[in-house]
């Protein structure tokens, strides 16, 4: 088929009526195709969203008449744990495929009374359910939560996703979005979208504190920086490096990244794999000092995750946690692609760790107050 | 000092456009492994000891040139390179492969000095036992030829040429400070479509100024047209468009990619941001350039002068290895 396509396309002009016939048949039978190889998986997956989406419709029977209700993605992490800690009224829910399953979601919103949906970030399926609510009802409010920045636009998919919701809103169907870092929400604001201010937060009560195992080694964590280049982790390891008596716990840890800290002769404790989050909250409590140099970030959940361990966390100057506070001066990293700088800064970080625990704990209380008075901005 | 050739490939030509002004003796090979690519580049090699050259300087560790490194020692020459890639960047399996294979060649004593353009970067591997310098990256334009085109209007014209559509360019967000800098139109190198689609459904003032070839009479031409440049990588190794502009006398701003005035108080405030993703705080870095347009100039002519004395001597002390 791919064969001859390609000759088909020689003679073919690509803007042409031809081609695009051909392009659709093409798809149409990819499809088949796919749904024939991969079947019982379709279904399989099928199954689970449409049960996602049953359990979904329970959770809006509980909030029956409620002035909000977000809806979030329980498998996308960051995204999940930020909705968790500032709205009380969430509704887990994945991808929601096929008509049935919109028309499911749009209707039980509609018939609990709800006055506005929230969607912490955009997931497939969820346009669809957006679409249907406001045309069952045009006065219930429907809101977005946008967790990237702009550097994200790289990629086509968030690119064109942001394109879709941009479209949505000048169609009136989205009334308003939210952002988590102040650039964006000033940059969307200058666009001329009505947008609002968030800041994502951490609330960890429930963690077991652990007590940390006594040591002369000066034990310093990166975590989950394997996956994109932007986690800057080969810069980390380089300063850890340079830390006299240092161990690096790194978790997940690559294949390069091992080999990395092979050549630099740096001790680890590191795993390769992912470790379930409560888990490596406990394990971060063994740790001097966590460092998180990324180079371009929204509202980071780890840093905080971090210090509500009580392990200061160096991280780039790329959000709106500690900005313009001695606490800020501590621990925000302005050169983030200079091992020495950091290994200076976690030295430093390491010396002055009990104020800044305390800096951290007064801060966090004032933090407190400033996001849900956001929040309840935003639902208003 | 011993005579020396620099050889570069095609494959950062940003960053061969400082290195090229670094050094006078310089000359491309090709990148590759195949015999053909090989044999290309041992002729060069042969050309240049016939000529009296006895050390080589690699700019970059490329695919196929640890052959070369063996090949060169085999004839008793001197063999050096010059890192091109920072811990940033081994995040990509190249840059990585080719980083790793330079310790090993360093390791096994076949390549005799390594060159760091950066202070960190250097102290890093200089602890761990390597044969390391410190080469302080440079750029100088001996003669300005052509004055700022700049046509009379209100508007800020702000340059942005990011070389290479890559993620640590750093891109979008240089863009919308487009949309953050009141009264300002953005001239940018179109790298892809994506650029334009981003400026225009943002509704940023801008006008596509595309980079055709990258070489340095082509940037000249472009960033003086501005009244101010915009380089915020996120990360960098050298710095040809920052250098170009202020040579020329029209002010750039530069992410804190690099070890260039960290001892001068003027320049550290006004052309280096401290938050390469922010465009509202690099909106306000690029008033506050503006507003001291002059003084920064000034400074910057002042500073370039002892810093190419000190490039210099440290580009000495690694040829003299």
């Amino acid at each position: 088929m791919q064969k001859l396509k390609n000759l088909v396309k020689r003679f073919i002009k690509k803007d042409g009526f031809i081609y695009k016939v051909i392009r659709k048949i093409y798809h149409i039978l990819s499809s088949i195709k796919y749904r024939i190889v991969n079947g019982k998986n379709v279904r399989e997956q099928n199954k689970h969203y449409s049960e996602q989406v049953d359990l979904a419709v329970k959770k809006l029977e509980e909030y029956k008449g409620k002035d909000y209700i977000v809806f979030y993605n329980p498998t996308w992490l960051g995204v999940a744990n930020s909705t968790k800690g500032l709205f009380k009224n969430i509704v887990p829910l994945e991808q929601v495929f096929g008509k049935k399953n919109i028309n499911k979601v749009a209707e039980a919103v509609v018939n609990n009374n709800i006055k506005s949906v929230i969607f912490s970030q955009i997931v497939d399926g969820w346009v669809d359910v957006l679409k249907k609510i406001k045309e069952l009802n045009t006065e219930i409010k429907t809101k977005v939560i946008w967790h990237g920045n702009c550097y994200e636009f790289f990629s086509d998919y968030t690119w064109n996703l942001n394109k879709d919701v941009m479209n949505l809103y000048k169609e009136g169907k989205i009334d308003s979005f939210a952002f988590v870092r102040s650039t964006m929400y000033e940059f969307y604001k200058k666009v001329g979208f009505k947008s609002y201010y968030l800041q994502n937060n951490v609330h960890l009560d429930n963690i077991e504190r652990v007590e940390k195992e006594k040591s002369d080694k000066i034990k310093i964590g990166i975590y989950n920086a394997d996956t994109r280049e932007l986690k800057n982790i080969y810069t980390a390891l380089s300063s850890m490096k340079l830390v006299p008596n240092s161990v690096a716990d790194v978790v997940p840890i690559n294949e390069g990244a091992k080999k990395f800290t092979e050549i630099l002769g740096l001790e680890t404790t590191s795993v390769d794999d992912y470790i379930p989050t409560e888990e490596l909250l406990k394990r971060i409590q063994q740790n001097e000092v966590n460092v998180y140099p990324t180079f371009t970030e929204n509202a980071p959940m780890f840093p905080l995750e971090s210090f509500e361990m009580g392990v200061p966390c160096l991280l780039g100057n790329n959000n709106d946690y500690f900005v313009g506070t001695k606490l800020g001066e501590y621990v925000i990293l302005t050169k983030e692609d200079d091992p020495e700088y950091i290994k200076e800064r976690i030295i430093n970080c390491i010396e002055h760790k009990d104020e800044i625990m305390k800096l951290y704990k007064e801060w966090k209380k004032e933090f407190d107050i400033k996001c849900n008075k956001l929040v309840e901005k935003f639902i208003k | 000092m011993d005579k020396y050739i620099l050889l570069y490939g095609d494959k950062k030509p940003e960053d061969n456009i400082c290195i090229t002004n670094m050094f006078e003796n310089t000359r491309q090979i090709n990148l590759g492994w195949t015999d053909f690519d090989y044999n290309h580049n041992v002729k060069i090699i042969d050309e240049e000891i016939e000529k009296g050259v006895s050390q080589i300087i690699f700019s970059g560790l490329e695919i196929g040139w640890d052959k070369l490194v063996d090949y060169i020692k085999g004839k008793n020459i001197k063999g050096k390179v010059i890192c091109n890639t920072n811990d940033s960047l081994l995040y990509y399996e190249y840059e990585r492969n080719n980083f790793f294979r330079l310790l090993e060649l360093s390791k096994e004593g076949k390549v005799d000095d390594i060159a760091f353009l950066r202070k960190g970067q250097y102290e890093v591997y200089k602890s761990l036992g390597y044969n390391c310098s410190y080469l302080m990256e440079n750029y100088i334009l001996e003669a300005v030829k052509k004055k700022a085109i700049k046509q009379e209007n209100k508007t800020i014209d702000v340059g942005i040429y990011p070389l290479n559509y890559t993620w640590d360019k750093n891109i979008f967000n240089q863009l919308c400070i487009g949309k953050m800098l009141d009264n300002s139109n953005v001239n940018y190198n179109e790298l892809d479509e994506r650029m334009t689609d981003f400026l225009t459904t943002m509704e940023i003032k801008s006008k596509p100024d595309k980079i055709e070839n990258i070489d340095e009479d082509e940037i000249m031409n472009k960033v003086i047209k501005n009244d101010i440049n915009v380089s915020l990588s996120f990360t960098e190794y050298f710095h040809p468009v920052f250098f170009i502009s202020m040579e020329q006398g029209i002010p750039c701003i530069i992410g804190n990619t690099s070890d260039l005035f960290s001892d001068n108080e003027i320049l550290n405030k006004y052309v280096i941001t401290k938050a390469e993703d922010n465009p509202i705080v690099n909106s306000k870095l690029i008033e506050e350039c503006l507003k001291n347009k002059q003084a920064v100039i000034e400074e910057y002519k002042k500073w370039k002068e002892k810093y190419n004395k000190l490039a210099e001597e440290s580009k000495l002390k690694f040829l003299e290895k």
